[in-house]
C-alpha cells in the first residue's frame, strides 16, 4: 500500500473496489489495527487511533466483518453476540470469579441487549444454536449483527455479498441500507459485485496494486479509463 | 452456554426448584465438609481409601486448572507440574519456617495461599509469551518453564536440592482437600461463565476475530494463566503436605503429562469432564496396580482409544446441567418464554 487516503463522513456509504490482490482487505486490516501502518495516521471522530490495539480501536466505534466468515463456530449465536460486549461489560475479574457485585446486573444487561439485538434481526429463535450449524446466509447476517453488537459508528464490511446469488444480493442491499439508517452508521465496504456497489454506494474508491487509481461517484467510476484498464485491460464500459 | 443445553432446561419453568441453585452449592459444601470430617474422625473408610480420595481431589484441582488454559482457551500448556512444584515448595517452606510465628489454625491455609500466589506470579510471567505465540511454540515455552523450575530446585540447597525437602507435618486432611476442590470447581466455573470466560472461548475459536470484537486478549490470557497456575500451586501445597516429602523429580514433564492425560481423557472445555477424568485416571492407576509395569502400557492405550473414538474426551465441550450457574439457566428459560410468547 502506498499513498492511500480516505475520508468518510458520518452516515456515508463508501465502497472500495479493485482487482484481486489490490490491497482492499489490507486497508481494513490497517484501520482495525490488525496490521500497523509503516507511516501515516488514522483519525476517527477527531482522535488519533493509529497504533492502538485492535480491541481499543473496536472500543472507539469501528467494527468489521470478514471476507471468509469468522464466527466463533463452537459458540452459540447468543454467545457470539455476547463476546462482542466484552469491552462494555463493567465488572472486574474479582467480581467475575466470585460472582459478586456488579456481575449479575451486568450479565443480565448483556443478555438483554444481545437478545434484543437478535430479535431485531429475527434471529432470537436461533439464539442457542451453535453458530457453525447456521446456513450460509445466516452466518453472514450473524457476522454483521456481531459487529453491530460492539456499538460501532463505522461499519466495515469485507465482501458481504461473497457467495450470494442475485436475489440474495438484492436483499443484502436493502439490508445494508436498513442497518445504516437504523444504527446511524457510516459504512465502508469492499465488494467485487459491481451491481451491488454501483447501486448502493454513494462514493467509490478504486484500488490497484495498493494504489488508489480513481475515486468518485459510481457512474463516474464506471467510465473512468484507468478503472477500465485495471479491470479489463481495455477501454470498454463495465 | 448453548453447548450444554439439554432438553430438560428448555422445559423448566420459572419458579421451579431449578431456579434457586445458590443454596444447593452451599448445601453441597456443608454436606461434603461434614462427611469428610466424619470420615476422618471416625475412620469410616480405611486409611488407604482416604488417601486415594485425597489424591482424587488433588488431581481434580490440577486437571481443572489446566483445562482452563488448554481446554477453554485452546492454548497448549505442557508445563503444569512446574506451577505445582512452586506451590509445593513455597507452601512447605512456609509451614516449616513459620510454624512458630503463625497460629496453627491459620498456618496451613495461609501457607497454601502463599504457595498458590507464588505459582500465580509465575503463571503471569509465562502468560507474557502467549501474547505473541501459540500452539506448538507456546507448548515449547511452557515445557522449558517446567524444566527450568525443576533444575532450579535441584540446585537450591536451601530446599534440599536434588535430595528433596522434608519436615512438613501431615497437614493435608480429607476436609481440606474437599474444601479446596470445591473452591476450585466453584471459582473456575464462575470464571468460565463470565465475560472473561467468553473471552477465553473466543480466543480458542478465533483470536484475531475476538480481538476485533473488542476482547482484550492480553487481559484474558493473563487472567486465565494466573488463575490456572494459582490452583496448580494450591494442589502442589496439598500434595506436599500429604506426602510430607517432595523432590524436584516429582514435578518433571511426566507429571505434567499425567495432568494432560486427565484433562484430555475427561474432556476439554468441561468442568464435569475434568472431575471425571481425574477420578477415572486416579482410580484406574490404583486398580491396575497389580499389573505392575503393564499398567504403564495399559493407561496410554486407554488414552489412545479414547482419542480415537471420542477425540474431545469423554465430556468434551459438554457440561452437566447442575454445574451451569443459575443465571445461564434462567437465560434458557427466558428464551423459551420468548419463544412461547410469540
Amino acid at each position: 500500500m502506498s499513498d492511500f487516503s480516505i475520508e468518510i463522513a458520518p452516515h456515508e456509504l463508501v465502497g472500495i473496489i479493485g482487482p484481486n490482490g489490490a490491497g482492499k482487505t489490507t486497508v481494513f486490516n490497517i484501520i482495525t489495527g490488525v496490521y500497523r501502518a509503516a507511516s501515516g495516521s488514522i483519525l476517527f471522530d477527531g482522535t488519533e487511533i493509529t497504533g492502538k490495539t485492535a480491541h481499543g480501536i473496536t472500543g472507539t466505534g469501528i467494527a468489521r466483518t470478514f471476507q471468509n466468515i469468522r464466527l466463533f463456530d463452537e459458540l452459540s449465536v447468543l454467545d457470539n453476540i455476547r463476546v462482542a460486549h466484552y469491552g462494555r461489560a463493567n465488572y472486574t475479574p474479582l467480581e467475575a470469579i466470585f460472582h459478586i457485585g456488579r456481575h449479575k446486573k451486568e450479565e443480565q444487561r448483556i443478555i438483554d441487549h444481545s437478545m434484543d439485538l437478535l430479535s431485531y434481526f429475527k434471529m432470537d429463535s436461533l439464539a442457542l444454536e451453535l453458530s457453525r450449524n447456521l446456513p450460509y446466509g445466516m452466518k453472514r447476517r450473524l457476522e454483521i449483527v456481531r459487529a453491530l453488537a460492539t456499538g460501532p459508528k463505522l461499519l466495515l464490511l469485507d465482501e458481504p455479498a461473497a457467495g450470494m446469488n442475485p436475489r440474495e444480493i438484492d436483499e443484502l442491499m436493502d439490508f445494508i441500507r436498513w442497518i445504516r439508517e437504523e444504527f446511524h452508521l457510516a459504512v465502508l465496504l469492499i465488494e467485487h459485485q459491481m451491481r451491488l456497489v454501483m447501486n448502493l454506494c454513494q462514493r467509490l474508491l478504486v484500488l490497484d496494486f495498493g494504489v488508489t487509481i480513481a475515486q468518485g461517484a459510481p457512474d463516474e467510476i464506471q467510465h473512468h479509463p484507468l478503472v477500465l484498464e485495471a479491470y479489463l485491460g481495455q477501454k470498454k464500459p463495465l | 452456554m448453548s453447548r450444554q443445553i439439554s432438553d430438560g432446561d428448555r422445559t423448566a419453568e420459572p419458579g421451579n426448584p431449578f431456579r434457586k441453585r445458590g443454596y444447593v452449592a452451599v448445601l453441597l459444601l456443608i454436606g461434603g465438609l461434614f462427611l469428610s470430617f466424619s470420615i476422618t474422625r471416625y475412620t469410616l473408610l480405611d486409611q488407604y481409601l482416604q488417601l486415594i480420595l485425597m489424591y482424587i481431589g488433588i488431581n481434580i484441582i490440577l486437571a481443572l486448572s489446566l483445562n482452563l488454559v488448554n481446554g477453554y482457551m485452546g492454548e497448549f500448556s505442557v508445563g503444569h507440574a512446574g506451577f505445582m512444584s512452586i506451590g509445593a515448595y513455597v507452601a512447605s517452606l512456609t509451614t516449616v519456617k513459620a510454624f512458630s510465628v503463625v497460629p496453627s489454625i491459620l498456618l496451613f491455609p495461609s501457607a497454601l495461599i502463599v504457595g498458590g500466589l507464588s505459582a500465580a506470579l509465575c503463571g503471569m510471567i509465562v502468560s507474557i509469551p502467549s501474547f505473541r505465540i501459540r500452539g506448538d511454540y507456546l507448548a515449547i515455552v511452557t515445557l522449558a518453564f517446567n524444566m527450568i523450575v525443576k533444575s532450579a530446585l535441584e540446585n537450591i540447597d536451601a530446599v534440599g536440592g536434588a535430595r528433596g525437602f522434608l519436615g512438613m507435618d501431615r497437614l493435608t486432611t480429607l476436609p481440606w482437600v474437599f474444601f479446596w476442590t470445591f473452591l476450585t470447581v466453584w471459582i473456575i466455573r464462575n470464571f468460565v461463565y463470565s465475560n472473561y470466560g467468553r473471552g477465553m472461548l473466543s480466543i480458542r475459536e478465533d483470536e484475531t476475530a475476538c480481538a476485533l470484537m473488542g476482547v482484550n486478549t492480553r487481559e484474558v490470557k493473563i487472567l486465565a494463566f494466573t488463575i490456572s497456575s494459582f490452583f496448580a500451586g494450591i494442589a502442589g501445597g496439598l500434595f506436599a503436605h500429604l506426602l510430607q516429602y517432595i523432590n524436584p523429580r516429582m514435578f518433571d514433564i511426566l507429571k505434567s503429562t499425567d495432568i494432560l492425560i486427565m484433562v484430555y481423557l475427561g474432556g476439554i472445555g468441561s468442568i464435569a469432564g475434568s472431575i471425571l477424568g481425574a477420578t477415572v485416571y486416579t482410580l484406574l492407576l490404583e486398580i491396575l496396580r497389580p499389573l505392575e509395569v503393564w499398567r504403564m502400557v495399559l493407561m496410554p492405550l486407554l488414552l489412545i482409544f479414547v482419542m480415537l473414538f471420542r477425540p474431545k474426551g469423554i465430556m468434551g465441550m459438554r457440561e452437566l446441567p447442575w454445574i451451569i450457574p443459575g443465571s445461564e439457566r434462567l437465560l434458557n428459560i427466558r428464551h423459551w418464554q420468548r419463544e412461547r410468547g410469540r
